[in-house]
């Protein structure tokens, strides 16, 4: 049967038509079926299959894309539950770009941050307080609710607000290492959960545990988006953006050295990298990814409160990070589906098949034991697991290799236009 | 001429005094070895030119300008690198990052840069390559460029440690015990390696190393130190025949060897 399969996909030409094939059979299911979450999540499973396959890396990118942002809401939109998937769509995107971020900090420049929410936060918060009555009621001077079309700056607005916070949160945290890092930075989401939670007196800045609600939905030239699956397209457009410029910065002179920082501190500064610089770059552009999609989630659920921003979600996205691969970029993409999918579909759908049991069968399950409200256990049990069995986590980190056919003869090349160089000095 | 002076370099860890008045001329392209038994304060003494450690009381100078109360990664920008005693590589990374994190002071790349794929800064990075690569092929590793530093063999580990600190194009390179743990070949393979460097790169080149055999043939000028004090200096001969070198180091059996 392997050897079938194997034989299978042996040549590209098979590996193409299995692959259509396996998006056209997912797809017809999720548009057959009522109620086709299995469908559903096989067709972004071929995300991941695509991931696997021999393409070249511009061809993965086109199909991937255009399954992401084509198939998948095409297919979907003929179904009953469009609105919920394209949800789960969403916040598959924010918490990847999240997760994207907080592996700045914690993959390549080897900082445990626990507190890392307080971004989000900070970005949901400086997007819902303008965009509401709230901002009247301590700025002096300016017409409050802004418009939606603001949405758009404040995407930027959100990412340097978050930046400057994680430079003030990397300030002081530099001084410490390991476990101490770990503490600090869980202090700090919690200061910031606490802080927007009581800064409604002396000036409400904030509006305390009531929220802030009522905040106006972005507009993109007229047309006011507040549906589930135009946020898609927002979450999908950000996330791209963010995966853009990590994979960039991974393999620039900064990337370089988050990584040596992280591997030897002592070693990275006698080859002369700043180690301050080098921490808080990671800080500040981890934080921007997280203030961004704070803005998104703001506008999103129209409402925001400090309870959206507990430690529990902090230490999800470490999961993600974690459980996905640290310092893998696919790993960690394919850890937030994964956790974000669980939570959000697996979980519930799982809860509701057993109520439906109790009620069809007589079969009576404590409403304590629903898969729903375990959710620590469970996400607990699978880093255990992986702790345990696969400590590299699901995609685990690869350094790019550099072609060394090509190298040598650059390096040839070059030796010979030194040679030439030196040579015609002598003769001139 | 004098490309690193030394003034009366003390430290003291609490009460403990590592090294006090240490005094060294260190001349343009020379090999200089400091030696000493161990706890002498010979890595502390690397520590404080590297701006690892700051010193008590003194002075440190680079063509004359003070290093004192610099952060180390400036005291790299101004031209001093260094190995470790013991291995310090980034492990996680490939040999050839690994080098080119060497280069990093002199690659210009902003991240905005970098973000916008500048035509310039691509050409760099691919630039940095092909040097990381000739660097690895000097120091005889070109086999293993995509392999991850932690990978290698010890000895492979240390001229790794070479390779990157020349990659940062210093005017003085420390060695700290270069040759420690090695094989005789690979100790005659390093001698070797530090000549070339010396006539290749133009470098000054200041070495603390147990092999005295190495140091011996290689140095132009030895600086002794025991308990924190230089207690002679002077040309390899001279030294050999030190009545206080061979009682607080060499032994006397050295002489015989000698």
């Amino acid at each position: 049967m392997s050897a079938l399969f194997e034989k299978l996909t042996q040549s590209k030409k098979n590996q193409i038509i299995l692959f259509i094939a396996y998006v056209f059979l997912t797809g017809a299911g999720l548009f057959l079926l009522p109620d086709s979450t299995i469908a559903f999540l096989l067709l972004l499973f071929s995300i991941l299959i695509l991931y696997y396959l021999n393409f070249n890396l511009r061809a993965k990118w086109v199909t991937g894309i255009v399954i992401l942002a084509a198939i998948v809401p095409f297919i979907a939109s003929h179904s009953d539950s469009y609105q919920t998937y394209m949800e789960v769509g969403t916040l598959v995107g924010i918490y990847c770009a999240m997760a994207l971020g907080l592996n700045i900090v914690v993959g390549f420049a080897g900082l445990l941050d626990l507190g890392f929410i307080a971004f989000f936060a900070v970005g949901a918060y400086s997007y819902a307080i303008f965009a509401s009555g709230q901002a009247s009621k301590f700025m002096p001077f300016g017409h409050y609710p802004l418009p939606g079309g603001t949405f758009w700056i404040f995407i930027i607005v959100g990412a340097c607000v978050a930046a400057i916070f994680g430079i003030l949160l990397g300030i002081p945290v530099l001084r410490v290492r390991g476990d101490y890092l770990a503490i600090v930075t869980l202090g700090f989401g919690e200061i910031i959960r606490i802080l927007l939670n009581n800064m409604d007196h002396p000036i409400n800045i904030t509006n305390g545990s009531m929220g802030i609600a009522s905040i106006t939905p972005p507009n993109f030239f007229g047309i006011s988006i507040g549906s589930s699956s135009q946020f898609y397209y927002i979450a999908f457009g950000i996330f791209l953006v963010v995966i853009y410029v990590v994979r960039k910065l991974e393999n620039s002179k900064l990337g370089r050295s988050w990584k040596a920082v992280r591997d030897n501190e002592i070693a990275a500064q006698a080859m002369g990298i700043p180690l301050v610089k080098t921490k808080l770059a990671a800080f500040a552009i981890g934080a921007s990814f997280s203030g961004m999609m704070g803005v998104v989630f703001a506008a999103k659920q129209m409402f925001v409160d400090a309870t959206s921003f507990t430690y529990l979600e902090s230490t999800m996205v470490l999961v993600m990070v974690i459980l996905g691969g640290m310092g893998s970029v696919p790993g960690v993409i394919l850890g937030a589906a994964v956790v974000i999918i669980l939570r959000t579909q697996v979980l519930t759908n799982i809860s509701n098949w057993l109520s439906s049991m109790s009620t069809d069968y007589g079969i009576s399950i404590p409403p304590a034991l629903s898969p729903e409200k375990m959710q620590l256990l469970i996400f607990g049990l699978l880093l255990i697991i992986f702790a345990l069995y696969r400590t590299q986590g699901l995609i685990p980190h690869k350094n790019r290799k550099v072609d060394v056919e090509l190298l040598k003869k650059e390096s040839e090349k070059a030796a010979l236009a030194r040679e030439k160089a030196t040579s015609g000095g002598t003769e001139s | 001429m004098n490309i690193l002076e030394v003034k009366n370099l003390t430290k003291q860890f609490g009460g403990l005094t590592a090294t006090s008045n240490i005094n060294m001329n260190v001349e343009k392209n020379s090999i200089t070895a400091v030696i000493g038994p161990n706890g002498a304060g010979k890595t502390t003494f690397f520590n404080m030119i590297t701006a690892v450690y700051k010193p008590t009381a003194g002075d440190i100078l680079l063509n004359g300008k003070s290093l004192v109360g610099l952060k180390p990664h400036q005291v790299s920008h101004y031209g001093i690198t260094r190995t470790f005693q013991n291995i310090r590589l980034f492990n996680d990374m490939t040999v050839l990052e690994n080098v080119m994190v060497g280069m990093h002071q002199n690659l210009k790349a902003h991240w905005v840069g970098t973000l916008l794929q500048l035509p310039h800064i691509r050409k760099m990075e691919e630039k940095a390559k092909v040097e990381a690569y000739d660097i690895l092929k000097y120091v005889g590793l070109e086999d293993y460029v995509n392999e991850n530093a932690g990978n290698l063999a010890y000895g492979a580990q240390r001229r790794l440690e070479i390779g990157r600190a020349m990659a940062a194009k210093p005017k003085v390179l420390l060695l700290d015990e270069p040759a420690a743990g090695m094989n005789p070949k690979e100790t005659e393979r390093l001698t070797n390696l530090i000549y070339d460097l010396r006539s290749k790169l133009d470098v000054t080149i200041i070495l603390i190393e147990h092999d005295m055999k190495l140091v011996m043939k290689i140095s132009d000028f030895i600086y002794v130190l025991d308990h924190g004090e230089l207690i002679a200096s002077g040309k390899p001969d001279e030294i050999r025949n030190n009545k206080r070198v061979i009682e607080a180091y060499l032994g006397k059996g050295a002489i015989a060897n000698g």
